[in-house]
């Protein structure tokens, strides 16, 4: 497998998961989750990306949406966690952090003295 | 202010997003624009924004395929029965439908060109060519081509009728398979 298509089946899954985390956080908009993530270079996504990834969580109901006016620019359409968008935020939050922890275990004691 | 180029763009994506129910096209469009314009608010230059946006095309297949993994999320038995419904009976359906419109389609198609053809030679002494009314009625030869255009003409129209009929039952069907598809029904927050 090559790298590069290993580094984009683990961001996809991550990249949901910090989604949510942010929009859960408060309610935000495409450009504004765009910008945001770009600040972390594993995670900056681009629009072609991310678009069609809200909409799938919109449609999975896991997130809503609504237009609201910016008093500086145009319309913007913000995103807002569900209740079982949340649910699911939180079971994946569980999720990583056991994941997380087993690869760190892995990572430093490479399977042996584990106790 | 966006550009031309800007709108250009966006019309590009609305064409490529036509297979998308119009509610859900015009969202995503207004969402794009929306960006692009926040982008020119936050002092991006437009060019930047657009390449970063990408190929229409490509954005606008991105939102397809998301659209198709949404599919698996076929949770409730009735979803599934709904399907299976439609499959069956738009199978059943097709399986007449379509060949006997695509062969009358081409088939008379290609029999109004052979009369129009055949009736240009009779014209210029093909005297092989046989036609007539009835037993006995031969046409004289300076009608043949009168003959051929009427008579292509109707086997003709037949034909397009006929493709007209079937553009028309494939587009039906694909409007019944959106209005089945489980998890369109509700795409707004």
């Amino acid at each position: 497998m090559e790298m590069s298509e290993w580094t984009s089946q683990v961001r996809r899954g991550i990249l949901e998961y910090c989604i949510l985390q942010l929009i859960g956080h408060k309610p935000r908009y495409g450009y504004e989750l765009v910008t945001l993530l770009d600040q972390w270079e594993p995670l900056a996504v681009t629009e072609g990306t991310l678009y069609p990834l809200l909409r799938r969580l919109l449609k999975d109901h896991y997130i809503e949406s609504f237009w609201k006016e910016s008093e500086s620019g145009p319309p913007r359409k913000y995103y807002n966690l569900t209740d079982s968008g949340r649910q699911l935020m939180h079971m994946m939050a569980a999720e990583w952090n056991k994941i997380s922890g087993a690869v760190e275990q892995i990572q430093r004691f490479g399977g042996e003295n584990i106790d | 202010m966006i550009s031309r180029y800007g709108k250009e763009y966006l019309e590009k994506l609305n064409r490529y997003l036509e297979k998308l129910p119009d509610d859900e096209r015009m969202d995503a469009v207004m969402e794009i624009e929306s960006h692009i314009a926040e982008g020119i608010a936050n002092g991006v230059p437009e060019a930047v924004i657009l390449s970063r946006l990408g190929d229409p095309r490509k954005l606008a297949k991105a939102y397809r395929s998301e659209r198709l993994n949404g599919l698996k999320g076929m949770k409730s038995l009735k979803d599934v029965f709904a399907v299976i419904g439609f499959y069956c009976t738009a199978g059943l359906l097709s399986v007449m439908i379509v060949p006997v419109l695509a062969t009358v389609a081409y088939g008379f198609g290609f029999c109004a060109v052979l009369i129009v053809i055949a009736g240009i030679l009779r014209t210029f002494g093909a005297a092989w060519i046989n036609m007539s009314i009835g037993p006995g009625m031969e046409i004289a030869t300076e009608y043949s081509m009168i003959y051929a255009l009427v008579v292509g003409g109707i086997v003709g129209g037949i034909a397009i009728a006929s493709w007209l009929g079937l553009k028309k039952y494939l587009a039906f069907l694909s409007e019944r398979y959106r209005r089945v598809l489980p998890g369109k029904q509700a795409v707004h927050g």
